[in-house]
């Protein structure tokens, strides 16, 4: 039991931190759902804590995994004063009563909440076992609870280093912390944290489709999401398993959809959103460089295209926001990992290394079989159910003008999101293929190995992007209808 | 299927009714489910899952009301509505194909649900009853087979000793981490580069002052003979060893019995 409130204190430091930053964000153009702020608050919860707790290791000092929940006080101090100011100048009006809940409505909730409550008890029920939840995350974790510090042995010592010393440490300082407030190393209960990202993954999507789609018809595809079984199992990547996969997922799709809204709207907090959470997805996993990459080199594009307009004015603050939030998050971790150079085999630069021309010229031998394998991955009903070929129809549909153009969600700047999410989504789906092609690993094992994983990343953005494309057709809601029906058959 | 029930009838009507509509979904599952999927794909579709024959019932059941949830017993009207939406609005064929794959997820969502269901009652009974150190062998069901083998053979060794974990695949470098994650004064070895890089996290030692590191032999391929002189050397104990790279086939053998 005090292991559980030991949990529960550094969840409400997180949570604490959260809002403060949510509502430094949202102060001049409040306009987030509830169910999207939450998990907005969880992400810049766990990103800035971390973020802070790695902070002194950029001068060799110690992370203070003791010291940080004092945070709390200041930032709870804080938090109450903006809510109260917020409240008092707020000029939203609130929002007329829901309508009831229908019968699908709750099925679909009992679903969700179901799985998520077999997650956690999946979770928390068993060890980490998990090569990567052990190696990357776990041994890490334990490195820090017992040393504090980046400059131990265990991350510079040539003879002692660990495997994967450059991967990022999001993860591994977020499990630490947990252990420090529990008081060792319980890999039980540390993995508490992966199902709270499931939920908060689940809270965006749910959100964020709200913005376009009712309840029902956003509560489908949140089910849909939900019950992938590799998404909510303990398999890899899962919820219940210990891998960044699922944090990186929901970073990764909070980056993407903040910084669409923040193209579409040109209000640079939206930058600012979209940039930390993208700065939280490098320190996640090393694909956050890829996805970095992809976005800024997309907004690179969006400022050009602007500037033709001349509306550059409108898109400058934006992508300014976005880019000095990446570099202010990422630069620490930068920095510490620049430090002692060494190989650090699976790693992106290693993969680089690898790039001969030798092995350039059997790429393409190899391009039939990586698309049979990412068609029958695509495929299995048992890792995904139906869940692939939805999002792909839905992000072809979405591709196609005619598909875009069809009726659709009244969402303003809809083109502009659309015009930037579905490319981004493709880039990233080809640039994760294209690593499976030039691996120098066996391209079965790799694909075997991490194919699942990394397209669970594009997962809950698909799953939007299928959701859009629906109710472009029309809404769930509308093809299920209940009360309407009756009167006459009767 | 029948005719809906005025409100005068009663909670009790009502529930008798949602029995049976389930009941019929049941049946429908019974029917249906073999035959359109089939439970040898099943099984095989679903290895993550793993869905237990117990929760086949549960499956079935749950369909049938996923059914009758969502048609709420009007399913031609449904798919008349459907067809018109698809008719009047013209949409493309990858979203007519979308609009397709809706209703299959929709039944398939039974399969998590109930397998949720199921590993909700799992977890909340190893909840319970956690495994102690000498009940390890209770995780067979829950694919914990290498760390079972480690906790259940590597307790009966001292476990500060030099134990020796050899190799011939990068598949299985975990178990190796797990090995050392659980007992971190174990000494292990790993023959390849790669493999190195995870025997030098292996080695790291917590707590230990002066831990016993082990000058790594520059061996690409090693023979039976480099095991033996390298575990005389290094007064190996115990030796750890996956022939087949699959951890599930992991031996312990004394040094003595090793590499012979």
């Amino acid at each position: 039991m005090t292991a559980w409130i030991g949990v529960a204190i550094f969840f409400g430091l997180i949570l604490i931190v959260g809002l403060v930053a949510a509502l430094v964000l949202e102060r001049h153009h409040p306009g987030w759902r509830r169910w999207e702020a939450g998990a907005y608050v969880w992400g810049l919860g766990t990103g800035l804590v971390t973020w802070l707790l790695f902070l002194p290791s950029t001068i060799g000092w110690p992370v203070p995994l003791t010291g940080i929940v004092w945070l709390a006080l200041p930032a709870g101090i804080l938090a109450i004063g903006m809510a109260r100011t917020r409240r008092s100048v707020s000029e939203v009006p609130r929002r007329s009563g829901s309508p009831p809940l229908r019968t699908l409505d709750v099925a679909l909730i009992a679903i969700i909440v179901i799985l998520l409550l077999s997650s956690a008890t999946s979770a928390v029920s068993l060890p980490l076992q998990r090569f990567d939840a052990i190696t990357h995350f776990g041994l890490k974790a334990k490195v820090l609870l017992e040393e504090q510090n980046f400059r131990a042995e265990a991350f510079t010592d040539p003879l002692r280093v660990h495997f994967h010393r450059t991967y990022p440490p999001l993860v591994p300082l977020l499990e630490a912390s947990v252990s420090t407030r529990i008081g060792w190393h319980d890999e039980h209960k540390i993995k508490i944290i992966f199902p709270a990202f499931y939920a908060a993954l689940l809270c965006l999507i749910y959100g964020a489709q709200r913005s376009f789609a009712s309840r029902t018809h956003s509560l489908l595809f949140t089910a849909l999401l939900a019950s992938a079984p590799l998404v909510s199992s303990d398999s890899a990547g899962g919820a219940a398993s210990g891998l960044a996969d699922l944090p990186f997922a929901f970073f990764a799709t909070a980056s993407a959809l903040a910084t669409s809204r923040g193209i579409a709207s040109g209000r640079a907090m939206d930058g600012i959103l979209g940039g930390l959470m993208a700065g939280f997805a490098i320190c996640t996993k090393q694909e956050g460089s890829i996805l970095i990459a992809v976005i800024g080199v997309s907004l690179g594009v969006h400022l050009g295209l602007s500037a033709r307009r001349g509306e550059w004015a409108k898109a400058l603050p934006c992508v300014m926001a976005w880019a000095c939030a990446v570099m202010v998050i990422a630069l620490p971790w930068w920095v510490v990992r620049a430090g002692p150079s060494r190989s650090d085999v699976g790693g992106i630069g290693w993969y680089l290394s690898q790039l001969h021309p030798e092995r350039l010229t059997l790429l393409p031998s190899r391009i039939l079989p990586l698309a049979r394998l990412t068609l029958e991955e695509f495929f299995q009903v048992g890792k995904w159910l139906l869940l692939w070929p939805l999002v792909l129809a839905g992000v072809l549909s979405l591709a196609s003008r005619k598909g875009r153009i069809s009726g659709g969600p009244e969402a303003s700047g809809s083109g502009v999101v659309i015009g930037f999410l579905v490319p981004l989504w493709a880039i990233l789906l080809s640039l994760y293929l294209g690593v499976m092609l030039v691996t120098p690993l066996s391209m079965p094992w790799q694909v075997g190995y991490s194919l699942s994983r990394v397209i669970l990343h594009l997962l809950p953005l698909g799953v939007f992007l299928a959701s859009w494309s629906c109710r472009q057709v029309a809404d769930v809601s509308d093809l299920f209808r209940e009360r309407d029906l009756r009167p006459a058959d009767e | 299927m029948g005719k809906r029930i005025d409100d005068g009838h009663g909670w009790i009507l009502k529930g008798l009714r949602f029995v049976l509509t389930a009941l019929v979904g049941v049946g429908a599952g019974l029917l249906g489910v073999p035959l359109i999927i089939g439970r040898p794909l099943l099984d095989s579709a679903l290895a993550p899952v793993r869905v237990p024959a117990a929760a086949d019932l549960l499956t079935l059941f749950i369909t049938g009301m996923v059914l009758r949830v969502c048609l709420e017993e009007r399913p031609l009207e449904h798919l008349r509505r459907m067809w018109r939406v698809i008719r009047d609005r013209s949409p493309t064929p990858a979203q007519k194909v979308l609009l397709l794959i809706i209703p299959l997820n929709l039944l398939l969502l039974s399969l998590p649900l109930s397998w949720g269901l199921t590993e909700l009652y799992r977890a909340s009974r190893r909840l319970a009853h956690p495994p102690d150190r000498d009940k390890v062998w209770t995780w067979a069901s829950d694919g914990a087979g290498p760390r079972r083998f480690l906790e259940e053979y590597l307790r009966e060794i001292p476990v500060d000793g030099r134990v020796l974990l050899a190799a011939d695949e990068w598949r299985v470098p975990w178990a190796h981490a797990l090995a050392y994650y659980l007992y971190p004064r174990a000494t292990l070895m790993l023959p390849s580069e790669q493999e190195r890089m995870i025997l030098q996290s292996t080695q790291f030692h917590f707590s230990t002052p002066d831990p016993a590191m082990v000058p790594l032999p520059d061996w690409q391929i090693p023979s039976k003979a480099d095991y033996r002189s390298f575990i005389a050397k290094e007064r190996i104990e115990w030796v750890i060893f996956c022939p087949t790279g699959d951890p599930m086939d992991t031996v312990l053998l004394p040094a003595g019995d090793a590499f012979r």
